[in-house]
């Protein structure tokens, strides 16, 4: 269980950083769109999206991103508590299983703003880009393989309960 | 009962939708992957043949520097070593929808992944230096790079891996109570 608590601490970090990272993306968006309007900082870029203009286009562009990354952080945080309910050698129950849901449900729900902010930076008639790349199915990917985790983990549930129910 | 059926039905729905777009990730990758390496061999014999700008992992590489060449292999070795990490999680998935879950195997391939993918991440932090000090210049970066998120995906699975060796155990102790 070395792995373990190593894990937990690295998760730890990375969920104060997402956090700091998140918390200087609003900062930045509402400084550079509200309060420094006409000195708007064009090689500002919010999760891979360049700001092209401050119309209204832009702005739903990175508000969806960082919606997108605030979920990544919620999924972050479910998963610093799944290692903590391991360390507690609380493996297979119901709150492990809830657990593993709601990061499946998280990340699913940042891919589909992720995607909607992608599609839209795509179509904004000021985006010189023309490269389409499939690393966002990387979110997809993940959060699918936590929802087939959530369903090992309720079979194991019941294993456990049926062991522990045999006299 | 009908309601137990439901939810097998839905989760067999996402296992295939996950073993497909995990094929199609390797399908793709396998396909470009011996480009990469013939394209990256022209580029470190002579870089003159295609002058444009390299970029690896979202940063501009210099190959004219000894670093800029280095980090280039290294990252063509890592895109292997993550290849491979994939090609595991394939069987992996196969497994699960074979549905056999607690095993052996299982528990083998969970830590191979998480190891693979710990290596992947260490790798990816040399060759980011490398990078730097090929362009030999001084930036402030916000943000967190691949290094952090590599790192605690190999330990997931590595802890993942502890985690179903006592699911199985579980599991053989309830088959053998009669």
């Amino acid at each position: 269980m070395k792995t373990l608590k190593v894990a937990l601490v690295i998760v730890t970090i990375f969920k104060w950083i997402t956090l700091l990272f998140n918390a200087l993306m609003i900062y930045y968006f509402i400084k550079i769109f509200y309060l420094n309007n006409s000195d708007v900082n064009y090689n500002f870029e919010f999760n891979g999206i360049s700001i092209l203009s401050d119309n209204k286009f832009t702005k739903l562009c990175i508000i969806l991103s960082i919606i997108s990354s605030f979920l990544v952080f919620t999924s972050i945080h479910f998963f610093e508590k799944l290692f903590k309910n391991f360390n507690q050698k609380c493996f297979f129950d119901t709150n492990t299983f809830n657990l593993l849901n709601y990061i499946g449900h998280s990340l699913v729900l940042s891919f589909i703003f992720y995607f909607c902010s992608r599609i839209l930076f795509y179509i904004d008639d000021n985006n010189p880009q023309t490269s389409v790349n499939f690393g966002f199915l990387i979110l997809l990917v993940f959060a699918l393989f936590f929802y087939v985790l959530s369903a090992v983990f309720k079979v194991a549930e019941k294993i456990k309960e049926e062991n522990e129910l045999t006299i | 009962m009908r309601k137990k059926s439901f939810s097998i039905y839905f989760i067999m729905k996402k296992l295939n939708l996950l073993k497909t777009i995990v094929d199609f990730i390797w399908i793709m990758s396998i396909i470009f992957y011996p480009g990469i390496i013939i394209f990256s061999v022209m580029l470190l014999i002579d870089k003159e043949v295609f002058d444009i700008p390299i970029t690896i992992v979202g940063a501009s590489v210099d190959l004219s520097t000894e670093y800029g060449k280095i980090a280039l292999i290294i990252n063509v070795l890592n895109f292997g070593l993550l290849l491979y990490a994939v090609y595991f999680f394939r069987k992996l998935l196969t497994r699960f929808t074979k549905r056999i879950i607690f095993d052996d195997e299982i528990c083998l391939l969970l830590d191979k992944i998480g190891s693979l993918v710990i290596y992947a991440s260490i790798v990816y932090l040399i060759s980011d230096i490398l990078i730097k000090l090929s362009n030999s210049k001084v930036v402030i970066q916000f943000g967190y790079g691949p290094f952090l998120y590599f790192l605690a995906l190999g330990l997931f699975f590595k802890v993942l891996a502890e985690v179903f060796t006592i699911g199985k155990r579980i599991k053989e102790e309830n088959e053998l109570t009669i």
